[in-house]
């Protein structure tokens, strides 16, 4: 089992996502994650184990290498789709509670910003980090972070801003959802952004890319 | 000596008698503010008033479907950059062999060729803008393009065919009717992000390089100075993209990762020109018009004198005061 888990989180980090799928060249024909958290269910692997100790162990290399400047946007977005493959066979386990997420998220760019590539990924790696993540999409306003909150009040706030313009966006976003929310966490990243941006406007931080963010988040729970 | 000759000898690594200005290309929300504060009314008038080198002029209207059709048709549904178009679900050649591709017979460069006539003693940076990166993103949705590099390369190559066979025969049609008239070929993608190139090298050099060639090749066979625009950090393939035939590059992001002028002089200086520098995140927002020609000037001794002054984007937003403009161009004449 162990073995098993452990070639589940090298598939996810290598962005094998089933027997057919023709990448990586050098593993063509063989199992990959699909096949490999089938066979672990089969073998009765507690869900949660599958996605603690196989498929997180995976996104979390890779998000690590791709903050380091190892990997870039291709390998990340395909061993985001791996795991997304993998995590269908978890999703009845999710369903009824037999696997339990670390939390939620909400997450958009700003109003009046269409930059979304780096949002996406911060999706991917956090949805690998075992939080459940609720995309908002691009030209988010502060009246819809708010809606959302008021769905999902346990949730933490995430925001991108990718041009000078939008941030003052996210300065107004922050105020308002810290007025109806005070015990919020809100995180920002982005291009132009900085720490003491963050501060400035009552943010609870800053991170320049998801696997830091991701590492926050865990540390704080 | 007259701008354009100032600007084709800063890009040839030549001395010059200054250092070159261009103002950009502002944003279209952004033109009402500047008009305000200089008293101008017309583009060119501010350009005149700002001493501006530089002229951008791109053939945008040159294609003229009998049934007012788009150059490609992508049919993305929505705006951004990762929303897929005709091509998001594609991974069989035969439908990229089927779309239908421009036609380069309808294009037509006779309004094009007026306006370069009339552009006066200015550097003329024209052909047409040919992001196939760029339109490879939107063709096929900017994750699907990146999946299918690995998943469907064959795909991948395919489309890329197509958009630079137009290309090379568009900007070859181009340069045969206003060849004289233009200096150099200035044509972009966006390859970097704020800490990266988008891509590996390894994908560099199998999906872009031998598409981006044929471009500089062909600018060479017209004797164009090759200006790349290319966002974000693109340091990784900076000497490759030399290589490639790049004599200058644009915008030169001041703040993203290793494309602060220190670190471009001291890998890149004497081997190309550079256009841009002028940090639009930070400084020419925030700044005082004081912090502005501090800048400029600190520009000017490292990059120089092979360097065009310019905001480290064209697309100038609003957020910009107008005061910090006309610091910017105030301080290149300058001492
Ligand atoms: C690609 C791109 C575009 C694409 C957008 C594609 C898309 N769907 O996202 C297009 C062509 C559409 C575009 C449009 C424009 N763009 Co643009 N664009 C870029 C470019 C080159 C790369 C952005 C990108 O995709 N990066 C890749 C991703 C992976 O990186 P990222 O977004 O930074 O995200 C990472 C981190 O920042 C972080 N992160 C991001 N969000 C969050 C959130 C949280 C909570 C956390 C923890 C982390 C985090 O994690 C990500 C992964 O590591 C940047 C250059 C740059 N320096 O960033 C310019 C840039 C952002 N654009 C710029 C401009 C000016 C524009 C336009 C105004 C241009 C115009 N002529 O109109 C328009 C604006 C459109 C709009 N209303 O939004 C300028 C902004 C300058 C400024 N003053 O702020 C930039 C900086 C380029 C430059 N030379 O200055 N752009």
């Amino acid at each position: 089992m162990e073995r098993l888990l452990f070639d589940l989180s090298i598939a996810i980090e290598r962005g094998k996502e089933n027997e057919t799928s023709p990448y990586p060249p050098d593993l063509k024909g063989k199992p990959g994650a699909y096949e490999f958290t089938s066979r672990l269910l089969e073998m009765n692997c507690p869900p949660d184990t599958i996605l603690k100790q196989g498929m997180m162990p995976g996104m979390d290399r890779i998000g690590k290498k791709f903050a380091d400047g190892i990997v870039f946007i291709p390998e990340i977005l395909i061993a985001a789709k791996a795991m997304k493959a993998a995590m269908t066979l978890l999703k009845p386990y999710f369903d009824n509670g037999a696997v339990l997420r670390k939390g939620k998220v909400i997450i958009g760019t700003v109003a009046g910003d269409l930059h979304d590539i780096g949002k996406n990924i911060v999706c991917m790696v956090l949805e690998g980090a075992g939080w459940e993540v609720f995309d908002l999409g691009v030209d988010v306003t502060k009246e819809k972070f708010l809606a959302s909150l008021n769905e999902h009040p346990e949730s933490i706030i995430c925001m991108s801003a990718l041009l000078t313009t939008t941030m003052r966006e996210m300065e107004k976003s922050v105020t308002t959802i810290k007025q109806a929310f005070p015990q919020t966490k809100i995180y920002l990243g982005g291009a132009p952004l900085t720490s003491d941006f963050a501060d400035k406007i009552g943010a609870d931080g800053y991170f320049p890319d998801p696997h830091s963010l991701s590492k926050h988040l865990t540390g704080n729970l | 000596m007259n701008s354009r000759e100032r600007i084709t000898r800063i890009l040839a690594g030549e001395k010059a008698d200054r250092c070159g200005f261009w103002l950009g290309n502002p944003h279209p929300d952004s033109w009402a503010g500047l008009h305000d504060y200089f008293g101008t009314s017309t583009e060119e008038e501010l350009r005149l008033l700002l001493k501006d080198d530089f002229r951008w002029i791109c053939p945008w209207n040159a294609y003229q479907h009998p049934e007012g059709k788009p150059v490609f048709d992508m049919q993305r549904p929505g705006k951004t950059l990762s929303e897929g178009g005709v091509f998001a679900d594609t991974i069989n050649i035969d439908e990229v062999e089927s779309f239908n591709w421009p036609q380069p017979e309808y294009l037509d460069f006779t309004g094009y060729k007026e306006t370069l006539e009339n552009a006066g003693d200015f550097y003329r940076a024209g052909g047409l803008w040919s992001p196939f990166f760029h339109e490879a993103c939107d063709i096929f949705g900017m994750e699907n393009y990146f999946l299918k590099m690995y998943t469907h390369p064959e795909v991948v190559h395919a489309v890329t065919q197509h958009l630079i066979d137009y290309y090379l025969a568009a900007n070859r049609l181009c340069f045969e009717e206003c060849g004289d008239l233009i200096d150099g070929f200035f044509f972009g993608n966006d390859f970097g992000s704020q800490h990266d190139i988008l891509v590996s090298p390894a994908l560099f050099t199998e999906f872009i390089y031998p598409y981006f060639r044929k471009l500089t090749e062909l600018g060479k066979e017209y004797h164009k100075q090759i200006i790349l625009h290319s966002c974000g950090s693109i340091f990784r393939v900076m000497n490759d993209l030399i290589a490639l035939g790049v004599d200058a590059f644009h915008p030169l992001q001041a703040k993203a990762a290793d494309m602060d002028a220190d670190t471009l002089k001291q890998h890149f200086s004497g081997k190309v020109a550079f256009i841009g520098a002028i940090d639009t995140q930070d400084l020419l927002v925030n700044g005082s018009p004081d912090d502005v020609i501090k800048e400029v000037n600190r520009i000017k001794s490292v990059l120089g004198p092979s360097v065009v002054i310019s905001p480290s984007h064209e697309a100038l937003l609003p957020d910009v005061p107008p005061r910090n403009i006309e610091a910017m161009a105030k301080a290149v004449a300058g001492k």
